[in-house]
């Protein structure tokens, strides 16, 4: 039912994120050559960059790995409220007054969609890792640890993400939202930098997305691979972070919707 | 005439602009941010103990300046005014403007505003650190004049694009890193004023194709040929081995060259419906 609600074109703009995960994959397969394993390649390409964070080109490669894939992601999906807001808001808004429920339904369209921007490129690695490396699975349950945590902490972070540029396109138009949206992606990156020695980290919207970083004895094998955790950041408290996050950008997103002005909603851009 | 007369009403509109005013604030204070950070940092330090101005500069090692040079500088040069032909376009303001004047001359005019707000955006900003850095570090510091060179540091400088430059006169090496990252902000806004002229997209796409194409480009070329091939490289000051000049320069002739064909092509010898 859901894919039947959502533009073609989404999906199809979607696939551009495959040829990100070609590269990653691509880049790192030499690295897993002594141990040919989707644990580490996953661990690699996904889960972040070894802690502490102290030389400048880890840093480097840590905006390049994690952020370019987001940003993109924002830039596709940036469009998806104010396209249908400003098309067709008034023969939506004046037939039915409940636009929080409009609100909800898109913002679930818009997590599916993020999450099936990384189930794609997830599938593209495996696939890569096996033609290019002869990947295999060592440890089944360590692999789908690694696999759905990745999948869980990335589609969600990269969700507030997406939905604060929605929200804020509605308000202030697509441009500004994104601007602003990226101008936070950048500043959020930059911080563990600036906290790298402080248990503080751990607490910065950025670290969520760092599976690498997170305290999990399914990851404690794989340590001399990608390097020392922050002691006491579980799994499980990234993914309430991260609900809460979600929760109060819904709040934001429906007080917005609420009080907009349907009438002077017309395409600004 | 025209000519003259129309960069000047397009510079008078570019200084009016609330995106201009935006944007400016936006990258003083990412410039401003870093150097209130050092005067935290070096406060009551001793001065042997600090490093010469030129390497305090954000463009030569800062992580603030990294995430500038990596993310924002394609971006923040497109939204000053490069989208202004596409609002024109979108709003039919182009016909009043149109019948007023030839419009090669407008379109060229626009194009040379456009090209100048690129560089101004990102140098002015730049300069502006590399000033405020003057107050809180020396000139040149006691710490690394041993060597005999004003610049000289422990820094591995066999990795600097100009190293002999960096060496003798390190402040005209910034300058000269301050006016290549300035290119780029003209190339991107350049870009996104091509960009406006292919029609049929939205405002979002003329503002964010040139950071899309070069954020993907320095990631595809970081993890497949190597960082010599991204073009962020070659605007840290701190520097990559094995960069290549001609490299940099090659690239934005290059998309000099795609960004006037596509203005000629669609803008310039495009026959519209005023024309008869």
């Amino acid at each position: 039912m859901r894919i039947h609600r959502i533009h073609k074109t989404y999906f199809f703009k979607l696939l551009i994120g495959i040829f990100l995960a070609f590269v990653v994959g691509g880049s790192v397969i030499p690295f897993v050559s002594e141990k040919p394993y989707y644990e580490y390649l996953f661990l690699i390409s996904y889960g972040g960059i070894r802690l502490p964070v102290e030389d400048g080109w880890a840093y480097i490669n840590l905006l390049l790995d994690s952020l370019v894939s987001q940003i993109l992601l924002i830039f596709l999906l940036a469009n998806y409220m104010s396209d249908d807001f400003s098309t067709c808001s008034v023969y939506i808004f004046t037939r039915s007054n409940r636009k929080g429920a409009w609100f909800l339904h898109k913002c679930t369209d818009l997590f599916f969609l993020v999450a099936l921007y990384y189930i794609l490129q997830f599938a593209v690695l495996i696939v890569v890792g096996r033609v290019l490396g002869r990947l295999t699975i060592s440890d089944p349950a360590a692999f789908w640890h690694i696999i759905l945590s990745e999948l869980a902490l990335l589609a969600m972070f990269s969700f507030c993400y997406v939905l604060t540029v929605n929200v804020l396109s509605l308000k202030m138009g697509t441009h500004y939202a994104y601007l602003f949206t990226v101008l936070l992606a950048v500043v959020f990156s930059v911080l563990p930098m600036l906290f790298q020695n402080s248990t503080a980290v751990k607490f910065l919207p950025f670290s969520q997305s760092m599976l690498v970083w997170h305290d999990s004895k399914k990851l404690a094998l794989y340590r001399d691979f990608v390097g020392s955790c922050i002691p006491h950041f579980t799994i499980l408290f990234s993914l309430l972070y991260l609900i809460v996050l979600i929760g109060i950008l819904l709040l934001i997103g429906i007080h917005l919707v609420n009080n907009i002005e349907i009438m002077g909603s017309e395409r600004k851009d | 005439m025209e000519f003259t007369r129309l960069i000047r009403t397009e510079v008078h509109s570019l200084l009016k602009r609330r995106e201009f005013l935006i944007v400016m604030t936006i990258n003083l204070v990412w410039m401003i941010v870093p150097f209130l950070m050092d005067c935290m940092k070096y406060y009551q330090t001793e001065i042997t103990y600090i490093p010469p101005a030129n390497e305090l500069w954000v463009g030569f090692h800062n992580h603030m300046g990294e995430a500038y040079y990596l993310f924002l500088l394609p971006l923040l040069p497109a939204l000053v005014y490069a989208d202004t032909h596409y609002l024109n376009l979108k709003t039919g303001m182009y016909k009043n403007i149109y019948s007023r004047c030839r419009k090669s001359t407008y379109i060229l005019a626009k194009g040379v505003v456009i090209l100048v707000s690129g560089f101004i955006i990102v140098f002015l900003p730049l300069l502006l650190n590399q000033l405020l850095c003057f107050l809180i570090a020396p000139l040149h510091s006691t710490r690394n004049s041993l060597g005999g060179w004003p610049a000289y540091t422990s820094y591995p400088t066999y990795t600097l694009l100009f190293e002999s430059l960096f060496l003798r006169k390190p402040y005209l090496h910034n300058f000269l890193y301050m006016a290549m990252a300035g290119l780029l902000g003209s190339m991107s806004a350049l870009l996104s004023y091509a960009v406006s002229f292919l029609g049929g997209q939205s405002r979002l796409i003329v503002v964010a194709t040139p950071m899309i194409i070069y954020v993907v480009w320095n990631f595809t070329a970081a993890f497949l040929l190597g960082d010599e091939y991204s073009l962020y490289a070659y605007l840290f000051g701190g520097g990559v081995a094995d960069l290549m000049p001609s490299y940099f320069f090659f690239c934005m002739a290059l998309c000099l060259m795609v960004c006037l064909a596509i203005i000629f092509m669609k803008g310039v010898f495009k026959k519209d419906e005023l024309h008869n």
